[in-house]
């Protein structure tokens, strides 16, 4: 690893003076689990590291009304075990809970996972179900993105929107209702340690007579950023949501993935059929908190 | 859906070369205060041959296995054990560490007679005392003997080395008696498969050995749990990737060779079967690799049992399940029987 500047403010305003000053010379360092690796590598050879681990101010849960709203330094120890979130937010709750191993998940934070924006980040694929949006802060001030759109963006690193002095700050989304059930299934090589083959999202809303108000469908893995399932999506909007509802939306789930997928035939096969599977277990999971909330 | 499937693998194993010499050696030294000193060349990769080593020892010798210290793998002062291979230390060290033993034993036997004013074959070494059999009154302990016998200006050193008979194989055909003994093992298990995900749950192993005499057994029961472990790896996950320009390994980090992690250890049986005689100490035979070895049939019929299809490569990836299923789909949907 070649020589670095190390900065580690207290303050987020401190920090985005340092960003400010250094620009894309500087790497931020959150938890540390992607960037320590990709600097050892040599993939990432910044001049400047910020560590901003000691912004406490970033590191917070709050149900904020309608909404969650999420410092970007937590932890996806403390997302997957925050009461909240276990109850109502299941989909967070399960991609927070089986990233890496417990000691990833002690270090490793939301705001890192969403800005290092990897093809196979679990917290992308549970907020882009979730349709979340993040703060981007620096010394001109606060944007707010959503992240579909954060996602697209061309800033410094061409992963994403985040410029050079920018910091992300917040992620929040609309806090799912008694109405909406959510889940996420983690398909892999093996249940701990690994990385995804497909982190698959779901979210449905209905209204009282069980018709389909809201309907999310990301599976990541499948395409540079979350595979949006926009048909099925729609097939499932304005109708009474069943179990042959649900599964009338295989086929299109399984297009989707090969209309993605195919320029890697080595994996599309697998994953164009694997994908059904892995939402028949989501649907059952959904299914079953819609039921179970029916009968309160 | 999940499919669940039971599979039975056996095997027998041979223990300790006989094709060509194999030997091994041991030194040992009993102090002035009743401990003794312990060396020889096995190397412990972890299967915890240092601790089976000094059990024999303090059995042997008749002291307790506390004041057994090791000295094991230093070239500069152990003889040579031969390589940690072929599941043979158990058997063949074990037989050196005994012989060694002996020898001590001789010279404190014969100290011992004199003092209590019996037979050396008289006597009876254990729980860091010294016995006539079947007298109880006529007893001493190890700390008068080695005060005994530095009286005598004696001591109690032994050196002992094994070699199991070296038969030679046919050189035409290898033909002969290869193995001085054989372990023998069945593992049974039980998986759950995903026919959509292709996602193998292994749940349950029963893994019995006949290891001959249990030396350790917590350290053999981990032997086994290990030896599972690795199995289901081989047959579920450890693939080494070539690369077809020049035939480096393409994946030769721990992130990308996958193997089993915590969360994917099953519900794990061992059971010691313990089998008379034979030529190791105390009738013991190896284990190392027996522990891996049935598993690995185990996990394919088991499988097969669940799919009701043949795979015939390891390792059996969840796009192989994936795969075999349809293709056993589109063979039926087109009449095609199994």
């Amino acid at each position: 690893m070649r020589a670095f500047d190390f900065f580690t403010p207290k303050t987020i305003n401190e920090a985005k003076a340092l960003l400010n000053q250094y620009q894309e010379s500087a790497s931020i360092l959150a938890g540390g689990t992607d960037i320590v690796i990709e600097m050892n590598e040599g993939h990432v050879r910044p001049d400047v590291v910020i560590d901003i681990k000691r912004l406490k101010e970033l590191e917070y849960i709050r149900i904020d009304g309608e909404q969650i709203r999420i410092g970007a330094l937590s932890t996806f120890a403390m997302i997957a075990s925050h009461p909240v979130i276990q109850e109502r937010v299941r989909v967070l709750c399960q991609a927070a809970s089986t990233v890496g191993s417990p000691q990833i998940r002690n270090l490793g934070t939301i705001g890192g996972n969403l800005a290092t924006s990897s093809v196979a980040g679990d917290g992308v694929s549970a907020m882009m179900t979730l349709n979340a949006s993040v703060v981007l802060d620096s010394v001109r001030g606060k944007r707010t993105v959503p992240l579909a759109e954060f996602l697209e963006g061309k800033g410094v690193s061409n992963r994403n929107a985040l410029l050079a002095d920018e910091i992300m700050t917040e992620i929040f989304f609309d806090l799912p209702d008694d109405h909406t059930a959510t889940a996420f299934y983690k398909l892999a090589k093996r249940k701990s340690l690994a990385i995804s083959v497909i982190g698959a999202g779901i979210l449905v809303q209905v209204d009282d007579a069980g018709i389909c108000t809201k309907a999310s469908l990301r599976g990541g893995c499948l395409s540079r950023y979350p595979l949006h399932f926009k048909e099925a999506e729609a097939h499932l909007l304005g109708e009474k949501i069943t179990r042959e509802l649900l599964e009338e939306t295989l086929p299109m789930l399984h297009d989707a993935v090969y209309e993605s997928a195919k320029s890697r035939p080595w994996s599309v096969f697998y994953k164009k059929e694997s994908v059904q599977g892995v939402y028949r277990k989501l649907f059952d999971a959904i299914l079953e908190q819609l039921n179970g909330k029916s009968n309160e | 859906m999940k499919k669940r499937g039971k599979g039975v693998g056996s095997m027998w194993y041979g223990i300790g070369n006989t094709g060509l010499p194999n030997p091994a050696a041991a030194f040992v030294e009993v102090l002035g205060d009743g401990t003794a000193n312990l060396m020889f060349g096995a190397a412990d990769i972890g299967q915890g041959s240092g601790t089976a080593m000094a059990q024999l020892a303090a059995e042997a010798l008749g002291i307790t296995y506390e004041k057994v210290r090791v000295t094991w793998g230093d070239t500069r002062v152990t003889p040579d054990g031969g390589a940690t291979s072929a599941s043979r230390q158990t058997l063949i060290t074990g037989n050196a560490v005994l012989k060694a033993c002996e020898q001590a034993k001789g010279t404190l036997a014969d100290v011992a007679a004199a003092y209590l004013g019996c037979q050396p074959e008289e006597l009876d070494f254990s729980n860091n005392m010294v016995t006539k059999d079947g007298d109880a009154t006529v007893t001493m302990t190890y700390h008068t003997l080695m005060a005994e016998m530095k009286t005598a200006g004696k001591m109690a050193v032994g050196a002992g080395y094994y070699n199991p008979t070296t038969t030679t194989l046919d050189p035409e055909d290898m033909s002969g008696i290869p193995y001085e003994v054989y372990s023998y093992a069945t593992t049974i298990c039980e998986v759950e498969v995903d026919t959509e995900t292709g996602e193998v749950d292994v749940l349950k192993v029963v893994s019995a050995h006949d290891v001959g005499q249990t030396i350790n057994q917590s350290m053999v029961e981990g032997q086994i749990e290990g030896g599972v472990v690795m199995g289901q790896g081989f047959v579920l996950m450890e693939e080494i990737e070539v690369s077809d320009k020049d035939g480096s390994i393409k994946n030769p980090i721990f992130s990308k060779y996958i193997i089993p992690s915590n969360l994917d250890v099953p519900e794990i049986y061992p059971i010691l079967v313990e089998s008379e005689g034979g030529p190791g100490p105390f009738g013991a035979k190896g284990v190392g690799e027996p522990a891996l070895i049935p598993i690995i049939p185990a996990i394919v019929a088991a499988i097969e049992d669940a799919l009701d299809v043949r795979f015939t490569k390891l390792p059996i990836f969840p796009k192989d399940i994936v795969a075999a299923v349809k293709e056993k789909e589109t063979d039926a949907d087109n009449g095609v029987l199994n």
